[in-house]
């Protein structure tokens, strides 16, 4: 059997497991070994499978994954997220289209923090859905925003996805983050004024209800009605911003002058976050250990959902190294009679179908090891590549069938359908299709915040 | 499509989470309930430690972050160190996350078959997965075995033992392959294992 006919198998094979509910990583390392079988035989799969989990682990630079989920851990289940909503919505609430572009703002801020796309539309969906429901917006528009703008976030750091493609394609994780900040605040502000705009488009000559009112917490949390009145008050948006802000500046203001690494970063801005929860007012229901506690097993869970992976990438790329996929790819681009840009261009839009099986991290993993010699081979920035192509991750995350923010969001809001939610969507995809290819015409939007930057010694 | 951002950060309130009833103190429960039971206790137990093994090495790096500042030297062999309980915090949450089902999968051709069909294609695979792990437990534990007796260590001047990390990743997949076995029961008997029961 030809190598060509043994990686289009394991291919099928992977896609096949992935379908039928395997876990991803589990799916990338079980096709990666029946590759390596078919293309080498038992023996040195067998190796391949008793070496590759503590080699894909044992690394560093890896290290700084639990502490940004830690981090985000932390700040969620302390329950920060309602705080800079509100404080987000004191500032822009009374525009028309204030509540959703009070989601895309916040969910900016949060993500800042927070590290995980899915993570903050988890945080802001019920509030933001609910209140834009309230204010007359359909559900599914407002489901769909919500969507978007965890989507938009997705390159402001601390990223996972940022951190895992500048691993994987051996780069500086430090200038990778510094990296995703400009496009991330620029995705933002254009998602934020797409809404403002939509709204003020959709709602002209009816004056009366040209305007968002501040959202009420209370009335989803008659429970603890305390806590969020104390949470949409003056003083609690105020600390909540601050808690963003802080937090924020610690990771990128720590990484950009150089005072520590980006691993580093992580293990400081975790301490800061734990520190911070054991002085902020919280639930009435959970006690401080309660928050930190569940803060620590959410933080090993999810830690070790990134790591298989991360293992299962290992083996699978292994295999695709074996059968030389990547170099002859990489000679095979090469060999094209385009320009490089169009090359790069046509690599972005054949993400677009890898993005309805695979996630956005998953697609990081198995893509880049292949995309990467390509980049370099063209002689291009592999930091502003990375950037596109996580651009174009986080459109898988709002296109079905595998679109988790939409999954996620349809899950906290059961009226709503997942289908529904997609068609409305879709102009969102657009918005970010367009983003995308601003960011590819101006570079400099992202290697700017790098090329000034102080390495850490 | 089952994500992680059930668990994390689903409520921005921070309310408490739904208490699911155990099924081994029910009057029907079943000695494979019990079982259900002890392996998500055993996992869960698990994720803890890992859990507090990131908060050591959260306090180990800003210490050593801190004494740098103070122009102090940095703690000798922090960085290997790092690397090697990595590997533990990683492998005790592996159980964990099937049963939270964290682990990123998609549903949405599962969840279109008819039940008995779709019974029949998860009780497949997750007997699949359960063999393919039983294999990386039993390789990963020769792998241990063989850095044991060759007294495996980091090659720098720290000297921190490397087997102990290799034990505990054939222990993490040997969570994973019994949450699988786990998942391989519950298909079979018609209900969802862990986080969706």
């Amino acid at each position: 059997m030809s190598a060509g006919v043994i990686v289009i198998c394991a291919v099928a094979v992977l896609l096949l497991l992935i379908v039928v509910e395997v876990p991803v990583g589990l799916a990338l390392a079980v096709s990666g070994i029946f590759g390596s079988v078919l293309l080498e035989g038992w023996p040195v799969a067998s190796d391949v499978l008793s070496t590759t989990p503590y080699y894909a682990s044992a690394r560093y630079a890896l290290f700084v994954i639990p502490m940004f989920v830690l981090l985000g851990a932390l700040v969620a289940n302390a329950g920060i997220g309602a705080q800079i909503f509100t404080a987000v919505n004191k500032v822009v609430g009374r525009v028309p289209g204030g509540l959703p572009a009070t989601t895309v703002l916040a969910t900016a801020a949060f993500s800042g923090i927070s590290g995980s796309s899915a993570a903050d539309v988890a945080a802001f969906g019920r509030i933001s859905v609910q209140e834009m429901t309230r204010k007359g917006y359909s559900p599914n528009y407002a489901a769909a925003v919500v969507a978007a703008a965890g989507a938009f976030a997705a390159l402001i750091p601390p990223s996972i996805v940022l951190v895992v493609f500048a691993i994987t394609a051996d780069i500086s994780v430090g200038s990778m983050i510094l990296a995703g900040v400009l496009p991330g605040l620029f995705s933002a502000a254009v998602l934020a004024g797409y809404v403002v705009a939509r709204t003020i488009w959709s709602r002209r000559g009816s004056p009366a209800e040209a305007h968002d009112s501040p959202v009420d917490l209370t009335r989803d949390a008659p429970e603890d009605a305390e806590f969020a009145r104390y949470q949409q008050s003056r003083r609690g948006s105020l600390i909540g911003a601050l808690y963003a802000v802080l937090l924020f500046a610690i990771v990128i203001g720590g990484i950009q002058t150089g005072l520590f690494t980006s691993t580093e970063a992580g293990a400081v801005g975790a301490f800061a976050a734990l520190l911070l929860t054991l002085v902020v007012k919280r639930p009435k229901h959970l006690t401080r250990w309660a928050v930190v506690a569940r803060s620590l097993k959410e933080t090993s869970s999810i830690t070790s959902m990134v790591f298989l992976l991360l293992v299962g990438a290992a083996i699978f790329n292994y295999f695709l190294i074996s059968a030389r996929v990547p170099s002859d790819v990489a000679a095979w681009v090469a060999g094209l009679d385009l320009p490089a840009h169009i090359v790069l261009l046509l690599i972005l839009l054949l993400l677009l179908p890898l993005g309805t099986v695979l996630d956005g991290l998953s697609m990081v993993l198995v893509v880049t090891p292949i995309v990467v010699p390509i980049v370099n081979e063209l002689g291009f920035d592999p930091i502003w590549y990375g950037i596109l192509l996580i651009k174009m991750t986080e459109i898988a995350l709002i296109t079905p069938p595998v679109g988790i923010n939409v999954f996620v969001i349809a899950g906290i809001m059961k009226a709503t359908k997942v289908e529904q939610i997609f068609r409305s969507v879709f102009p969102f995809v657009l918005l970010d299709l367009a983003v995308t290819a601003v960011l590819f015409a101006f570079p400099s939007i992202i290697t700017w915040l790098p090329s000034i930057a102080t390495p850490a010694g | 499509m089952r994500t992680d951002t059930e668990r994390l950060g689903a409520d921005p309130h921070g309310s408490a989470p739904t208490e699911v009833p155990d099924p081994a103190s029910t009057p029907g429960g079943t000695v494979l309930d019990r079982l259900e039971t002890v392996t998500e206790t055993v996992a869960r137990f698990a994720a803890y430690l890992g859990g507090v093994g990131i908060a050591c090495l959260v306090l180990a790096t800003v210490t050593d972050v801190a004494r740098r500042a103070a122009g102090m030297t940095s703690i000798n062999g922090l960085v290997d160190l790092t690397e090697v309980a990595l590997v533990f915090v990683v492998y005790f949450g592996f159980a964990q996350a099937e049963v939270d089902k964290t682990h990123i999968r998609t549903s949405f051709l599962t969840e279109r078959l008819p039940d008995r069909v779709r019974r029949v294609v998860l009780a497949a695979v997750w007997a699949l997965a359960f063999a393919f792990l039983l294999w990386a437990v039993v390789r990963t534990g020769q792998s241990a075995a063989d850095s044991f007796h060759a007294g495996e260590s980091r090659a720098s001047q720290s000297g921190v033992p490397v087997w102990p990390a290799r034990v505990m990743v054939s222990l993490g997949l040997l969570g994973l392959a019994l949450q699988s076995l786990m998942n391989v029961i519950a298909a079979v008997r018609g209900r969802r294992s862990g986080g969706d029961r």
